[in-house]
């Protein structure tokens, strides 16, 4: 197991082993959504209080996880990166970003959509989505110092630095902005908590979720690949493996 | 149920369809945009491999 | 090296900024200048009666502070890295996680503090009861702490970096949140008189992990600007 790994950690195995892998990620990520989507739109029951309106979780939620489990993962892996001197690790993280910002927009943009049949307004200061909005920040802040050096090596320690007080951070922000909502209004989020699932409820939701992190992993496949030959243009067995391919 | 009932979702259609057309949108384009990048640089690699050809 | 040693290095670390500030006191000036002139515009935009801006005067004052210790940041390592005296710590094999905690410490008595004692006048002008003065003076001095610690991570980040007056506080910003949201709800419930032990409590906490992690990341962001 611990051999594997070294291995994996050779650019040019990791190359060939996220190009081998993709295509079973992207094809079961696919089938998932879609069985998924069947069920929470078509077989799943209407909720009783929010009728139809509930089937956005479907998509909102498994957005909402996935929007901080890729943050995790990024800044596992820039520590990774910063501690063993690993750069396919840094590599790894800065393929994370684009993807855990692009499910950050997804869950503000369906929470925002929610809101308004549950709530009546586009927008609703509510724990959970200010702190997915800051959520949202903290990937357009890594983002933006990794794009700020011109040095890979320099912005791949630089972001990790970032990345990791980030995700001490995040505990903190969460629980701060659950706090001061509950000091500011009444539980409005009652509406959206989930009173007991029922099960032809809840198996799309886990199976959405599945899909959705099958799906992460088809797309860093890619970002990991172009990653890695941005960064190792100049080694030569580069040169072996763009003739065959 | 018809057809026509399960778009309109009980009113609600008009949310759902366009949370659902978000996220797809989404999931597409991020993986074309990684997928192009990628191409991006394949491509970039293939014209330094031809350039050396011709170097040596 | 010894203990004795590193506390003479802190020292002088410490003793040569404060010579410095009374060189360039205009650095240590407009930071205050801006808290002022920031909470000068609350009153322009929103409403001159004091009944309104008293309800949102602890908001203010700590928006105000907040940027205010953001744009202080930026005489914080920036001279230091220019001259290339911070090249000569990096490379001086001395801890320079304590070097650059001794920095912050005195760039927060030069900027942190002058803003604690400066907010009751602030306060004041938006409405706040004296009653209040000892809470927002007291969230203030814990919070600025949280901030300049936080800030000074995100300034050794970006110090190398050009224009990254811009950047830092896109990455400063959001995580400074949770010292916004407990420092404004503690002034706002001291207003109304109610207990403020728990959120004091937490911004305690907060400054507390923020100093004993901070100088850690501080320290290896530095070595990846400066090096080159």
């Amino acid at each position: 197991m611990w051999l594997w790994f070294h291995k994996l950690s050779s650019p040019p195995y990791a190359y060939q082993v996220a190009a081998r892998l993709r295509p079973w990620f992207s094809w079961s990520a696919l089938a998932l959504m879609l069985f998924a989507a069947y069920g929470g739109l078509v077989l799943a029951p209407p909720d009783y209080q929010q009728k139809d309106a509930f089937r956005i979780i479907y998509v909102h939620a498994p957005a909402a996880i996935m929007s901080l489990q890729v943050y995790v993962v990024m800044a596992i892996a820039a520590a990774i990166g910063v501690i063993w001197r690993i750069k396919l690790a840094h590599a790894v993280a800065a393929a994370c970003a684009p993807v855990g910002a692009g499910f950050t927009v997804v869950a503000l943009a369906t929470g925002s959509i929610y809101g308004r049949p549950m709530w009546g307004t586009w927008w609703e200061w509510d724990p959970r989505i200010t702190s997915e909005l800051i959520q949202l920040f903290l990937y357009l802040g890594y983002m933006a110092l990794r794009a700020s050096f011109d040095d890979t090596q320099r912005a791949d320690r630089a972001s990790a630095i970032l990345a990791i007080v980030g995700v001490v951070n995040v505990p903190i922000v969460k629980y701060s902005v659950v706090w001061w909502n509950s000091l500011h209004q009444a539980p409005t989020i009652s509406k959206l908590g989930k009173p007991s699932i029922e099960l032809s409820m809840a198996w799309p939701l886990y199976t959405m979720l599945l899909g959705f992190m099958l799906y992460f992993a088809a797309v860093l496949c890619d970002r990991v690949r172009s990653e890695i030959l941005r960064r190792e243009r100049n080694a030569s067995w580069l040169t072996e493996t763009v003739k065959t391919s | 149920m018809s057809l026509r009932e399960f778009f309109a979702m009980g009113s609600y259609g008009g949310y759902i369809w366009s949370c659902y057309a978000v996220t797809i949108l989404m999931l597409i384009f991020s993986a074309w945009s990684a997928r192009r990048s990628l191409r991006e640089q394949i491509g970039a690699a293939k014209r330094r491999v031809e350039m050396q050809k011709e170097g040596s | 090296m010894q203990a004795s040693g590193l506390s003479t290095l802190v020292r002088l670390v410490i003793a040569r900024d404060l010579r410095l500030a009374v060189r360039h006191w205009d650095h240590v000036v407009q930071p205050l200048i801006f808290f002022a002139i920031i909470t000068t515009l609350f009153p322009l935009a929103i409403s001159p009666a004091l009944d309104e801006l008293r309800r949102i005067a602890p908001g203010v004052v700590w928006v105000a502070a907040m940027l205010a210790s953001l744009l202080a940041l930026e005489s914080l390592f920036r001279p230091d890295v220019e001259d290339g005296t911070m090249e000569q710590w990096v490379l001086s094999g001395q801890p320079l996680s304590l070097l650059l905690l001794a920095k912050v410490v005195t760039h927060w008595l030069l900027t942190g503090l002058p803003l604690v004692l400066m907010s009751p006048l602030v306060g004041t002008a938006l409405g706040m009861p004296q009653s209040a003065w000892p809470v927002l003076m007291a969230t203030l001095a814990l919070g600025t702490g949280s901030l300049s610690m936080l800030g000074g991570v995100g300034a050794a980040l970006t110090v190398s970096v050009r224009r990254g007056s811009v950047l830092l506080a896109l990455l400063v910003l959001p995580l400074e949140m949770p010292v916004l949201i407990f420092g404004a709800r503690a002034v706002d419930l001291a207003m109304h008189g109610e207990a403020v032990t728990g959120p004091l409590n937490l911004l305690a906490a907060v400054l507390l992990l923020f100093v004993s992690l901070g100088p850690f990341a501080m320290a290896a962001a530095m070595r990846v600007s400066v090096e080159s």
